[in-house]
């Protein structure tokens, strides 16, 4: 039987919710989450979809965006 | 747990040298000292041999100097979270330093309290682009005809603590003060996005102790200031509260009213430049000058005097062919 797999996890949605602390990049097990720079040389992880055995600890492990959550910065979108 | 209110307190390191070679007051030395000399581990932020800014750890007093003073950019942390845990499952102590963002990650990624782990936050004002510190360093290697082989985000020893103008060395011996890239950093076009949306511009933050420069020294403690570096020390919990205890010998301090501290980024973000995406398209299509004229104050330098230079430059060379 074909296993179903999850969806790709989505670190953020715009790039004011991600400070680059590299947390997600450091907490996955399967180093499937490069930190890339953008075109004003700020670095954003990366999921590389090959890689990734969705366990989503990349998501869970997001302190930025749920203390913008607490703090009302963060209304638009939403992701983890 | 962290306190509902942070305790306040203006500090100043014993050792003159040591506060000259710091950004502020130097307690981040001092916070260092006492944890290298019970054998711990010291991780924070240095400049690169190219200039950019990354976290390494530091076992020795040396490496951690490297730390001190201001970098303007924001660091690579990759492969630094695991080190770190790695060090406190090992049991060694660990001092962490960065920005909120930075201690909170950290702390998140190891999801749980060590006693053994004392984070020390900055107090930052946002985090400028690499793309425009790299553009610029380029740009004034072009002015000056040599390699950049230093550079001082905010030269103290010169110019005094409360001054800001970075000085660039170049292997031709040229030294250049400039605050171009000061008055980029301040006009907050070149910050991270999420930098206008920071949920640590407040007087509460993730780590044990969280410093700056104390910039409203006068108010909050008259007669402390030298022009040679405060530190504002916030005690953010009963564990940085027994790391300040341990180092209170080493260090003048004045406790102080929070009320009487308050720097913008200890009250919220700053703006999102409504022009930030002009800046941007102007950083991408149009030369560094054109962004160092319209952003950066650069004015420059006489056209007149410029080309006498070279016409007496012309006239020397043919003299010399001449004769």
């Amino acid at each position: 039987m074909k296993k179903t797999i999850g969806d790709l996890p989505v670190l953020f949605n715009e790039k004011e919710n991600c400070c680059g602390c590299s947390a997600c990049y450091a907490i996955c097990p399967v180093e499937a989450i490069s930190m890339e720079p953008d075109e004003e040389g700020f670095l954003y992880p990366a999921v590389d979809a090959g890689k990734c055995i969705r366990c989503y600890k990349c998501l869970a492990v997001c302190r930025f965006k749920e203390e913008q959550r607490i703090k009302g910065y963060y209304s638009r979108g939403i992701c983890g | 747990m962290n306190w509902e209110a942070p305790k306040v307190y203006a500090v100043k390191h014993k050792d003159i040298s040591t506060r000259m070679a710091s950004r502020s007051g130097g307690i981040f030395t001092a916070l260092s000292d006492n944890i290298l000399e019970q054998g711990g581990i010291v991780y924070g932020c240095v400049l690169t041999d190219d200039f950019l800014a990354a976290h390494v750890r530091a076992e020795k007093a040396e490496d951690r100097n490297q730390m001190r003073g201001s970098k303007y950019i924001q660091s690579d942390l990759r492969g630094v979270f695991k080190m770190v845990r790695t060090d406190l499952d090992a049991g060694k102590k660990v001092l962490f330093s960065g920005t909120s963002c930075q201690v909170a990650g950290l702390q998140g990624f190891l999801g749980k309290e060590y006693d053994h782990l004392c984070c020390v936050d900055i107090v930052c004002h946002g985090v400028p682009s690499s793309n425009v510190w790299k553009a610029y360093i380029k740009w004034q290697e072009r002015r000056n005809h040599s390699k950049c082989v230093n550079v001082d985000f905010r030269n103290k020893r010169d110019h005094g603590w409360a001054a800001h103008i970075e000085t660039m060395m170049f292997a031709s011996g040229a030294k250049v003060d400039s605050e171009v890239f000061k008055n980029l950093f301040y006009g907050h076009h070149i910050l991270r996005p999420c930098c206008y949306q920071c949920p640590y511009k407040s007087t509460m933050h993730p780590g044990d102790i969280t410093i700056a420069d104390y910039w409203k020294i006068r108010k909050a403690a008259p007669g402390f200031n030298d022009n040679r570096g405060v530190s504002l020390v916030l005690l953010n919990n009963d564990d940085g509260n027994a790391a300040f205890e341990a180092v209170k010998e080493a260090v003048e301090y004045r406790a102080c009213r929070i009320e009487d501290s308050l720097q913008t980024p200890l009250v919220r973000p700053f703006e999102r430049p409504e022009c930030r995406e002009v800046f941007w398209k102007d950083f991408h299509k149009r030369s560094f000058r054109f962004v160092a004229k319209k952003y950066g104050g650069y004015v420059p330098e006489n056209r007149i005097a410029v080309n006498v230079k070279k016409l007496k430059k012309k006239l020397k060379r043919l003299l010399k062919t001449l004769t």
